[in-house]
């Protein structure tokens, strides 16, 4: 009994391995051979008056077969030649001296395509007429945007800040004068009696904030200020090709194609995301009318928060963010905070935990701290966030990095 | 083999359920902050509560305690007619609504009791806005007479908890006090309180006294003296005011003398025919070494904390610059690069920074560099600044500030940023500043 029973434990067993083991290493041992590269080719919509234009021009052909047909010149040849490198994108503005217009490398034509047998044009195809061929100028932005001249490399001043106590100072004489023939005598006694340090009270720390430390050095610096007065425009986006003047695709340079496509693409991504996020916001909506709390510590997919959004929140906190009283190892932590938001906007003050730190034990409960203050402080009104995007910023994790910046 | 299989089975199924339970990482929206604001932090200190025989040292030691956090520009108190709770006792319940509705980020508590000729302080710190202590509650007591270091203790005990930093102001400066018409100038040596306060002489005005030096454990006092009409070092212990010389060597001059940071070693500067070189002296063995043999000027040396590096000034390359060598001499290595002359190195305590004086255009600045010569920062610009010390915590700059005409030199100090930057009242002409280590 005992051996049948082994045998049944032992067949089972092995059958348990192996089915664990299927599932843990079937999908790596009995992965299907890796694919080949789809081929991707490019074809266009047409209209049914161009189809049976088509279908007249042919002959009769079978449709099911295109490839075998000749050519019409009514729409664009399927085997139209592509462009045999990824031509680079139209250059950037960049903040770089002016220049003529027509001194800025023009984007390079986009190689000719071979000169394989052109399309005999059928006259009775109205769309078969060649559009004219834009010319291959430059954005008409750059001809208006006047680049400003940064006459040197002088930082800007920064801010000043109030001073403790500020002292005139008299302009510096050229020599150190000599040690005058009569000098008022000072007095031999030291007044202990007068607590000195009390008097500077009023002289404390200026109460304006500054994200910017200005010594005394700095201030009596006389370089004259040789910024930019005026910040120069931003330049305009170039404009996108008529989409009619892509049908003659021998004209397009690559540069222009490769830009359409990616605009194309990127347009395609932000609808999907757009899609996605309704879809999210809709099964969120009705995940809170069922009641059903998500697990901590896990964001619900809700609509994504705009970059202003973000900013509106980082610079909230930031405001109350105070780091003058920090060491300076804690001042260089780089933390992570976990906070929780309420849904009346403000955070939960048994939620607010570190997360990570970079740096040791003092300056990370130093920074944390100023962090926790800084969250508790500006969020006691609560945040300057969107209510319908409550699932998006309910759990929030804040980096606080100062950098380097002003130590 | 029936164990096996069993061992197998429960093996396979706990890696099994294993993966499965893996949690799945969280996804949290994550934002960057960069830009933190830099102001002091409001914090409020009601009057110390007088738990018998304090009389008006309760409002003493709390206008110090508030004096040494203020004048770090870190801090700002609130007036305490803003003050919504009254807290008439030690023992009272705080109400944190009450300081958070005034945006006090930290309140100071406490309670002062005399008696006997000592003195007690027993205070709390409270994290407002985290409705609690930070750390735990203290008290310190001393003789009545010191009620300042008492309160002095205090803040550097707040100080701390809050920045994370040690404090400075339980400590000591020695300086050059001057008296007399600048053609006939008298100095001596005098120590005060950080802030200025309790100015005492420790020498006559016999003789010029220049550059004390505090030891790394604070008990002695090494400056140079005119006594024998040329320059010579002198070692003054501070609890018997006892002087001796220090590396006397006939037909020279020794100067700019400097402990190193175990106390045990002076390296100075030693004048001999025309010719300057950086000297190190054992003091328990009188053992005498050369550094630097350089037909230029070498001087004012000041050790690394830990002792393994020099960091001095030198002529060498035709303008004063600074240099670091290594402690048992060898060749240096220039650190100044920018214009003007370097002169006066200290080395922060700390490490991280070196402070000079800097005479340029006309002007001169107190600025610190690190010690590969980088980030130079400016401090201050004056008509004459010079002999920068550094504070226990290396926060803080102590120097000479000389103005033109007729003015007496003062004491001012400025911290590393160049932010807080104030005089230091001590009712005397002074100079040559020298910060003691915190006091025990």
């Amino acid at each position: 009994m005992f051996r049948d029973m082994d045998r049944s434990f032992v067949i089972s067993g092995t059958g348990h391995g192996v089915l664990i083991l299927w599932v843990l290493f079937g999908d790596i041992l009995f992965r299907p051979p890796v694919p080949t590269e789809p081929v991707v080719m490019t074809v266009d919509t047409i209209s049914t008056e161009q189809f049976d234009a088509m279908m007249a021009a042919a002959g009769g052909a079978q449709p099911e077969q295109p490839a075998e047909t000749a050519p019409s010149a009514s729409v664009r040849p399927p085997e139209r030649p592509q462009p045999p490198e990824p031509a680079p994108e139209p250059t950037p503005p960049e903040p770089t001296p002016p220049e003529p217009e027509m001194q800025q490398p023009a984007p390079e034509p986009a190689p000719q395509p071979e000169p394989e047998p052109e399309p005999e044009p059928i006259p009775e195809a109205d769309v078969a007429q060649p559009l004219p061929v834009p010319e291959p100028v430059a954005p008409p932005a750059e001809q208006e945007q006047p680049v400003a001249v940064i006459p040197s490399s002088v930082r800007p001043r920064p801010r000043p800040a109030s001073r403790v106590a500020p002292m005139p100072q008299e302009a510096p004489p050229e020599d150190v004068p000599e040690a005058e023939e009569v000098q008022q005598a000072v007095t031999d006694e030291a007044t202990p009696d007068t607590p000195p340090a009390e008097e500077q009270q009023e002289a404390a720390a200026p109460p304006e904030a500054t994200t910017e430390v200005v010594t005394e050095a700095t201030e009596t610096d006389e370089t004259p200020q040789l910024a930019p007065t005026a910040s120069m425009r931003p330049r305009s986006r170039p404009r996108r090709p008529d989409p009619a003047a892509e049908r003659p695709a021998e004209a397009q340079t690559a540069s222009s194609q490769n830009a359409a496509d990616q605009q194309a693409t990127e347009d395609a991504v932000a609808q999907a995301l757009a899609e996605q996020a309704a879809a999210s916001s809709s099964s969120n909506q009705q995940a809170a009318n069922t009641d059903a709390p998500p697990a901590r510590g896990l964001a619900a997919n809700g609509p994504p928060m705009s970059a202003g959004e973000k900013d509106a929140l980082r610079v909230a906190v930031e405001r109350c963010w105070n780091v003058a009283a920090l060491s300076t190892e804690a001042q260089r932590a780089v933390i992570s905070v976990y906070v929780t938001i309420g849904p009346d906007k403000k955070p939960v003050s048994t939620s607010i935990e570190l997360a990570r730190s970079d740096a040791g034990d003092a300056a990370t409960r130093q920074a944390y701290e100023a962090a926790r203050r800084a969250i508790l402080r500006c969020g006691s009104p609560g945040f300057p966030l969107p209510d319908e995007k409550y699932e998006t910023w309910k759990e929030l994790e804040l980096i606080f990095d100062k950098g380097r910046v002003g130590l | 083999m029936r164990r096996l299989c069993h061992f197998f089975t429960a093996a396979m199924t706990a890696a099994t359920l294993g993966l499965g339970l893996v949690a799945p990482a969280e996804a949290r929206l994550s934002i960057t902050l960069g830009s933190p604001v830099i102001e002091p932090m409001p914090f409020a200190l009601p009057t110390f509560a007088d738990e018998g025989g304090g009389g008006s040292m309760a409002a003493d030691i709390s206008a110090v305690i508030v004096s040494d956090l203020q004048g770090t520009g870190m801090f700002e108190q609130i007036p305490e007619s803003a003050y919504i709770q009254r807290l008439t006792s030690f023992d009272a319940a705080v109400s944190y609504p009450d300081w958070q509705a005034i945006n006090a980020q930290a309140l100071i508590t406490g309670a002062v009791q005399a008696g006997g000729g000592q003195v007690a302080v027993k205070f709390c710190l409270h994290d407002v806005f985290a409705n609690g202590t930070m750390g735990e509650c203290m008290q310190f007591a001393g003789d009545a007479g010191s009620w300042r270091r008492v309160a002095h203790k205090v803040a550097d005990a707040v100080y701390s908890r809050i920045t994370g930093e040690t404090g400075y102001f339980d400590s000591r400066v020695v300086f050059v006090a001057e008296s007399g018409p600048k053609n006939q100038r008298q100095k001596r040596l005098a120590v005060m309180d950080y802030d200025g306060a309790n100015v005492s002489y420790l020498t006559d005005s016999s003789s010029i006294l220049l550059a004390p030096r505090f030891s790394p454990s604070g008990d002695r006092i090494l400056f140079t003296s005119y006594s024998t009409g040329f320059p010579q070092i002198y070692l003054m212990d501070v609890a018997s005011l006892q002087i001796r010389g220090l590396g006397e060597q006939p037909g020279t001059m020794t100067f700019a003398p400097r402990f190193s940071p175990d106390g045990s070693r002076v390296v100075f500067s030693l004048e001999r025919g025309g010719n300057t070189d950086i000297y190190m002296l054992d003091i328990g063995s009188g053992a005498l070494s050369q550094l630097t043999d350089s037909p230029s000027i070498e001087t004012a040396p000041s050790f690394s904390p830990d002792g393994s590096q020099i960091v001095f000034e030198s002529d060498r390359s035709g303008g004063q610059q600074l240099y670091i060598m290594s402690a048992g001499g060898g060749e240096p290595r220039r650190i100044s690069g920018g214009a003007g002359r370097y002169g006066t190195p200290v080395w922060s305590p700390r490490g991280d920074y070196i402070a000079f004086t800097k005479q340029n255009q006309g002007r001169f600045h107190i600025g610190v560099m690190l010690t590969d010569g980088t980030e130079e920062k400016l401090l201050t610009s004056s008509y004459l600044d010079e002999g920068p010390t550094w504070s226990p915590n290396g926060r803080v700059i102590m120097f000479t500030r000389q103005p033109p005409g007729e003015g007496n030199p003062e004491l001012w100090s400025v911290d590393t940023t160049g932010r807080v930057l104030r005089p230091v009242k001590n009712g005397t002409a002074s100079s040559d500043p020298a910060w003691s280590p915190l006091l025990p």
